[in-house]
């Protein structure tokens, strides 16, 4: 579990820190940062990355659109994708999934809220597309 | 001018009148908006900062627990062990709180999506009003300039709040979506 290797989409800083400080208490060290969809896109194809948790609203290329490249990817599509977001709308949630990401939370959220999604996804049937 | 240039003229300037008119409508209606998202912010900033006070509080309270429980062991031997045990349930639950403090933090990511949501509010409010004057003085219409939140993405309803019902409902739909799903 500890080996899984994360990479953080948030174009908050504080978000990141958060984030990766909530995922290095629970026991995760391989942890990689982005500050939006392009720069996760550039992570993710020279650094790779076995979990990827985003958020939404982002400049250059939202969460939604990154996620859209990802299952696109045939290297990256059945890459485990949880969205973290402020956008707690039905409609926002519908669109997520459509878009196939994993799992959904919406800020702020808790240690264990995160815990819980984070531990749902890896292990569900290999972390597959929901 | 003869009374019938006059006439033409103010027929011309009627409409130009009434979008100015829309536009200030439009922009007035703005403002209240504005002002219940910084009220917003507000609350969500205070929401935080009490939060964060009342696990400084549990904190204080925990060191206070460990500070009695060392003093015990530096008189001697006896009830090591609860000592001990008192002094690791005190860290335990100060690694906890530290995270409670971390949690409260996303106070920053949530306001600052507000702030430029009024900020956008406040933009747009210019660009109209910049756009009512052009029409009284096409020349002298001064340029739009940058918008200071165009760089920023941000959600403009996003909320700091303690309650987990948009996460249920988020939760709710996630598991319905694959119910259907493995249909």
């Amino acid at each position: 579990m500890g080996a899984t290797k994360f990479l953080v989409v948030d174009d908050s800083l504080t978000m990141r820190r958060i984030v990766v400080n909530t995922l290095k208490t629970l026991g995760f060290s391989a942890i990689v940062e982005a500050a939006d969809g392009k720069d996760a896109m550039t992570k993710l194809m020279s650094e790779g990355a076995d979990f990827l948790i985003t958020d939404w609203n982002m400049p250059e290329m939202n969460g939604l659109e990154l996620t859209k490249w990802v299952r696109g990817n045939e290297e990256f599509a059945e890459l485990p994708i949880l969205m973290v977001t402020t956008r707690g709308n039905k409609e926002d949630v519908i669109d997520a999934m459509k878009m196939r990401v994993n799992n959904y939370i919406v800020k702020p959220f808790t240690a264990q809220g995160l815990k819980e999604k984070i531990d749902a996804i890896l292990k569900s049937s290999n972390g597959k597309p929901a | 001018m003869s009374m019938r240039n006059a006439v033409e003229a103010l027929f011309g300037i009627i409409p130009v009148l009434d979008q100015i008119k829309q536009s200030i409508e439009q922009t007035t209606g703005a403002i209240p908006r504005a002002s219940i998202q910084l009220n917003n912010v507000t609350q969500a900033t205070e929401m935080a900062t009490v939060e964060i006070l009342n696990v400084l509080d549990r904190m204080t309270g925990r060191i206070e627990v460990a500070e009695g429980a060392i003093q015990r062991l530096r008189q001697g031997p006896a009830n090591t062990a609860e000592s001990l045990e008192a002094i690791s349930q005190a860290l335990a639950d100060t690694r906890q709180d530290s995270m409670n403090i971390a949690m409260a933090l996303q106070v920053q990511d949530i306001t600052s999506q507000q702030i430029a949501g009024v900020s956008h509010m406040i933009e747009t409010v210019r660009s109209q009003l910049l756009e009512a004057l052009g029409q009284l003085e096409p020349g002298q219409r001064s340029p739009a300039g940058p918008s200071p939140g165009e760089a920023t993405a941000f959600d403009g309803n996003a909320s700091f709040t303690g309650s987990t019902e948009r996460q249920e409902n988020a939760d709710a739909i996630i598991k319905q979506w694959n119910k259907a799903d493995n249909e």
